[in-house]
């Protein structure tokens, strides 16, 4: 019996943990009380992630597909097969000067659940190959990633979470807190001290308790609220000195404000004397906070609307007081380690998921991820990935995507490796190694080096604190926060990493109204099931679970309901300008009239129903609304 | 009862003797408040000033996970039993902790049938108390009947009075582990008692909550809490199960069939909560307790009602505190028992 100190695999929030190691099992885990952010609690997932290694989908050896089926075979034949096919493509031609021609048709996309040791290996060999390397996670922390970097200049927003627990006054946008339970934690502490809530969303939600203000944002409207607020923030004319002495601020620039604004679109929804009310109010408040969720994050050209609407809570003064909800363990990671928001094209993953994009990926790198799952309703990603010559999934389960691969390497789930982390509040954390892998699983960064070194780049780091120095030269605010520290006998939890930046303003730019098919009044939204994070899966039920996850649904207002004289369990047509399906109907008190929300599609209605497609402008997959009607069978 | 004292440099070579027939489990400080029960290996420095272990002890009795069998080969399978394990000596045991093992030891071996793994282990073991001297923030076992000091229910009760150790003996199990190291202790002087006596009167001074049990158990016994209160406060419950794994009586478990190795399949045991969505649910699918707001009535009616102190012999909770700590929602006991008093009329 012995107890290894690590950090939660699950989400960005990094709760620190103890396993519970019996022989060379993980046995259970439980809360770290001295950790800042676990403070002696964990979530569910946090409390049952010790199931995770010894899942019965557990990849525990290399495969090669021969004659159309996967089959086991040693780790030298299937790193030998990846050199191969990649060899046919010149590769030794290039390797004299590596990473000066650039290959897009070799792509890595990788999954948010990566050490930062494990993302500098893969780009270090997509480097190497002049390929590219992303992120599978194209519409949450990438998004805010942007936005923060644009408007704050630093990477990181608060970089602690108790100051919600003391906060007089929360706005909360779109964001889904059950998926975040510390945020949750922290905001019904507030709760229970009198706090007030303001919830912006397009559904409103009644788990804040009775001081909460509800504002209802049409679904197609989202844009439009950063420029309500800038437009208050200006008029109320109680910007700081702070922000009034940043340099390129000018009220002129903020093209919304002194009548210089161009047209707006309609916002009856929340009328100017309203958000002028509740603007002051969190002017007023003395200790204020705001929460921004993944559902914000994931509007149409987020970037810009996220970017817009920190810089007009920069202008009410509470910019420092935000908390964005989003994330997994590795997603702040990957956008510090892959710099993704330097990235000044779209993200080449858009590419694979959109079907008019022509450009032809011909080795695929999937490496902790099931593409498959994320995108479920990408009928182009599925189109495509069964037209790319060479896939290799490096992962810990199997899943959806092994379908199409060619070659899969197993790697090493939760506690079976060092290496760190870095969390949503920019602290580095460690992982760490509690019992031996299983099969011939082993951490990405060991495959890489094995692939690298076949194909003949060497001096790759070896031990854990080798590749914390490799990870520290790469990434210059790692450099100077000494994370070195980690791999102390007396580590602390986490080491913050120190950015500085200071504020900037961009010229707004109003979203274009959306206009309304004529004979579709409603608003089609699609949701992500929450049920592989509630307890189905982490408690060993999840035959169930996935039984309940082909059940898609409709969720409908009661007024709707009312009027098409529909009722819950029955089936309607959902129809759109361009497709039509047959959804479960459950009600929701919680929506507004003419609002209808899917979870989620599978089977045949992933084909006709899209909702979540490519962005037009190209920076994130937006979940767009969809025009619709609904029409009893 | 024999009282003794023993000098506390002396525990280390007094839990040494108790290797050859226990494995002996002390506490271990991995940070300021991160406190484990973890195996004692000589020379290991057995920390004093803790408030108590956020894990409870009983997981070396009722583990997290546990192999009852497992089958190995397919041709001719062979029955596998779990290994023959030492008893535990388990010392540092506070008596919140010490109680609660008394409410297992019954729900696993006194209702009619016995659970042989855990009701052996815990009959087994060897129950070293350490009487609170500082309580915590979170702790109430003062109103739970659940310490801070014992009457009964421990093998061995030790109190710290700085230097020394006062040694309680309870039970010939204690007795015979006192005399196989008698040169260590010696007789407990009439100051030394007296010692102790001061600081039960001053430890009872320090709680810093308290819980309205009695109003509790009156209302969660009659059902007299309207469900629109317990859905109201369900909304704050996170469903993490967290109360559930740390409470030292709780003992909801699931068994399932695990894949070892090729050829290997083991039953196994692993711990449950009664606030998950899937622990009622049925094969069919259907779920007799499917809304947050009826699981966490019927945890509450599990751990307070007069019907169940009927057969457990007293109430599901010894104010350990341990759920203060990790509700997410404010739903702890404490808190609970206080909304129950402030929102029911």
């Amino acid at each position: 019996m012995s107890f290894q100190v690590t950090t939660c695999p699950y989400c960005s929030c990094g709760c620190g943990l103890l396993l519970n190691v019996e022989g060379n099992r993980l046995i259970g885990t439980h809360p770290s009380r001295d950790h800042p952010i676990s403070n002696g609690s964990l979530c569910i997932r946090g409390w049952n992630c010790v199931d995770a290694p010894y899942d019965r989908e557990r990849l525990t050896s290399a495969m090669v597909r021969k004659k159309g089926v996967l089959v086991p075979v040693s780790w030298q034949e299937a790193i030998t097969e990846i050199t191969t096919r990649l060899k046919t493509r010149n590769i030794p031609e290039r390797v004299s000067t590596p990473g000066d021609e650039d290959d897009p048709s070799i792509l890595f996309a990788v999954g948010p659940v990566l050490a930062n040791e494990d993302l500098l290996a893969v780009k270090r060999l997509a480097q190497f190959l002049g390929a590219h390397a992303c992120g599978a996670d194209l519409s949450g922390v990438p998004v805010a990633r942007h936005a923060i970097r644009k408007v704050l200049g630093n990477g990181y927003l608060s970089r602690t979470l108790d100051f919600l627990a003391d906060a007089d006054l929360v706005w909360i946008l779109a964001a889904d807190l059950e998926n975040f339970p510390q945020v949750a934690s922290r905001l019904a502490q507030a709760s229970r001290k009198g706090a007030k809530f303001v919830q912006l969303d397009v559904y409103t939600s009644s788990a804040l308790g009775g001081n909460t203000t509800a504002v209802s944002i049409p679904p197609h409207a989202f844009g439009v609220l950063p420029h309500l607020l800038q437009t208050a923030a200006l008029e109320l004319d109680k910007i700081s000195p702070r922000v009034k002495e940043t340099p390129g601020f000018s009220t002129s620039s903020l093209s919304l404000s002194s009548g210089k604004a161009p047209f707006l679109p309609d916002h009856s929804w929340l009328s100017d004397d309203r958000v002028k009310a509740l603007a002051s109010a969190l002017l007023a408040a003395r200790s204020p906070a705001v929460v921004i969720g993944e559902r914000w994050l994931s509007i149409s050209d987020g970037v810009r609307r996220t970017s817009e609407l920190l810089q007009a809570l920069a202008l009410l003064g509470v910019e420092d007081r935000v908390v964005v909800a989003a994330g997994e363990a590795g997603s702040w990671g990957t956008c510090d380690v892959l710099q993704e928001e330097k990235r000044d094209a779209p993200s080449p993953l858009l590419e694979l998921l959109n079907s008019e994009s022509a450009r032809k990926v011909s080795v695929l790198f999937v490496i902790g991820d099931d593409l498959i799952r994320r995108f479920p309703r990408s009928d182009a990603l599925i189109e495509k990935l069964s037209r790319v010559d060479t896939v290799v999934v490096i992962d810990r389960f199997q899943s959806d995507i092994l379908q199409f691969a060619h070659v899969v390497l197993p790697s090493c789930a939760f506690g079976e490796l060092d290496g760190t982390l870095t969390n949503a509040f920019g602290t580095v954390q460690r992982w760490r190694k509690a019992v031996p892998p299983r099969g011939e699983s082993c951490p990405e960064r060991v495959w890489i080096t094995r692939i690298g070194r076949h194909l003949g780049l060497e001096n790759w780091p070896v031990t854990p604190s080798q590749w914390l120095e490799a990870l520290q030269a790469e990434i210059p605010s790692y450099g100077s926060a000494g994370l070195g520290d980690l791999y102390a006998a007396d580590a602390p939890f986490g080491i913050p990493v120190e950015e500085t930046g200071r504020l900037s303003f961009t010229e707004a730019g109003v979203p274009a109204p959306i206009s309304v098919s004529e004979g579709f009044p409603m608003q089609l939204l699609f949701a992500a099931h929450p049920a592989h994070w509630s307890t189905g899966a982490l408690s060993q039920r999840e035959e169930l679970l996935k039984r309940e996850v082909i059940d898609s649904r409709l969720f409908v207002s009661p007024a709707d309901m009312k009027k098409t004289g529909l009722k819950p369990g029955e089936t309607a047509r959902v129809v759109t300008p361009t497709s039509e399906g047959f959804l479960s109907l459950r009600e929701d008190p919680r929506l507004p009239e003419g609002v209808l929300i899917a979870v989620p599609l599978a089977g045949s209605q992933a084909s006709t129903l899209r909702g979540f497609y490519p962005d037009p402008a190209g920076q994130t997959l937006g979940i767009q609304p969809v025009s619709a009607r609904l029409e009893k069978v | 009862m024999e009282q003794m004292t023993l000098h506390k440099a002396k525990l280390s070579s007094f839990l040494e003797t108790l290797l050859d027939n226990y494995r002996v489990v002390a506490p271990q400080r991995i940070g300021p408040s991160d406190i484990v029960f973890d195996e004692f290996a000589s020379g290991r420095a057995i920390p004093f000033d803790y408030v108590n272990a956020h894990l409870p002890p009983k997981s070396l009795f009722f583990p997290r996970r546990e192999c009852l069998f497992a089958i190995e080969g397919s041709k001719h399978p062979k029955l596998l039993a779990p290994p023959a394990e030492k008893p535990t000596a388990i010392f540092g045991l506070r008596s919140c902790d010490a109680t609660a093992l008394l409410f297992l030891s019954r729900f696993f071996g006194e209702r009619g049938f016995e659970d042989e793994m855990v009701i052996s282990r815990i009959r087994n073991s060897l129950r070293m108390t350490l009487s609170c001297h500082t309580p915590g923030p979170d702790c109430f076992c003062v109103c739970c009947d659940g310490g801070p000091f014992l009457k009964t229910g421990f093998d061995i009760q030790f109190t710290d009075l700085g230097e020394i150790l006062l040694a309680e003996v309870d039970t010939e199990k204690g007795a015979a582990a006192v005399k196989k190291a008698s040169t260590l202790f010696s007789p407990a002087a009439a100051e030394d008692i007296a010692a102790k006596a001061r600081q039960v009167e001053k430890v009872d001074q320090m709680f810093q909550l308290r819980s309205f049990m009695a109003d509790g158990i009156k209302r969660i016994s009659l059902g007299s809490i309207p469900l629109l209160i317990w859905e109201s406060w369900a909304g704050d419950c996170q469903g993490c199960g967290g109360c559930c794994y740390l409470c030292p009586t709780c003992s909801c478990f699931t068994v399932q069939d695990a894949w070892r190795s090729c050829d290997t399949y083991s039953r196994e045991r692993t711990w449950d909560a009664c606030l998950y969505e899937g622990f009622t649910r049925e094969a069919s699918g259907h779920n007799p307790r499917a809304a947050k707001s009826e699981r966490l009535k019927r945890r509450f009616f599990h751990k307070m009602s007069y019907q169940y102190m009927e057969i457990m012999g007293r109430h599901g909770c010894v104010g350990c505190g341990r759920c203060v700590a990790a509700c997410l929602g404010g739903l702890d006991i404490s808190n609970l028992l206080s909304r129950i008093h402030d929102e029911c009329k």
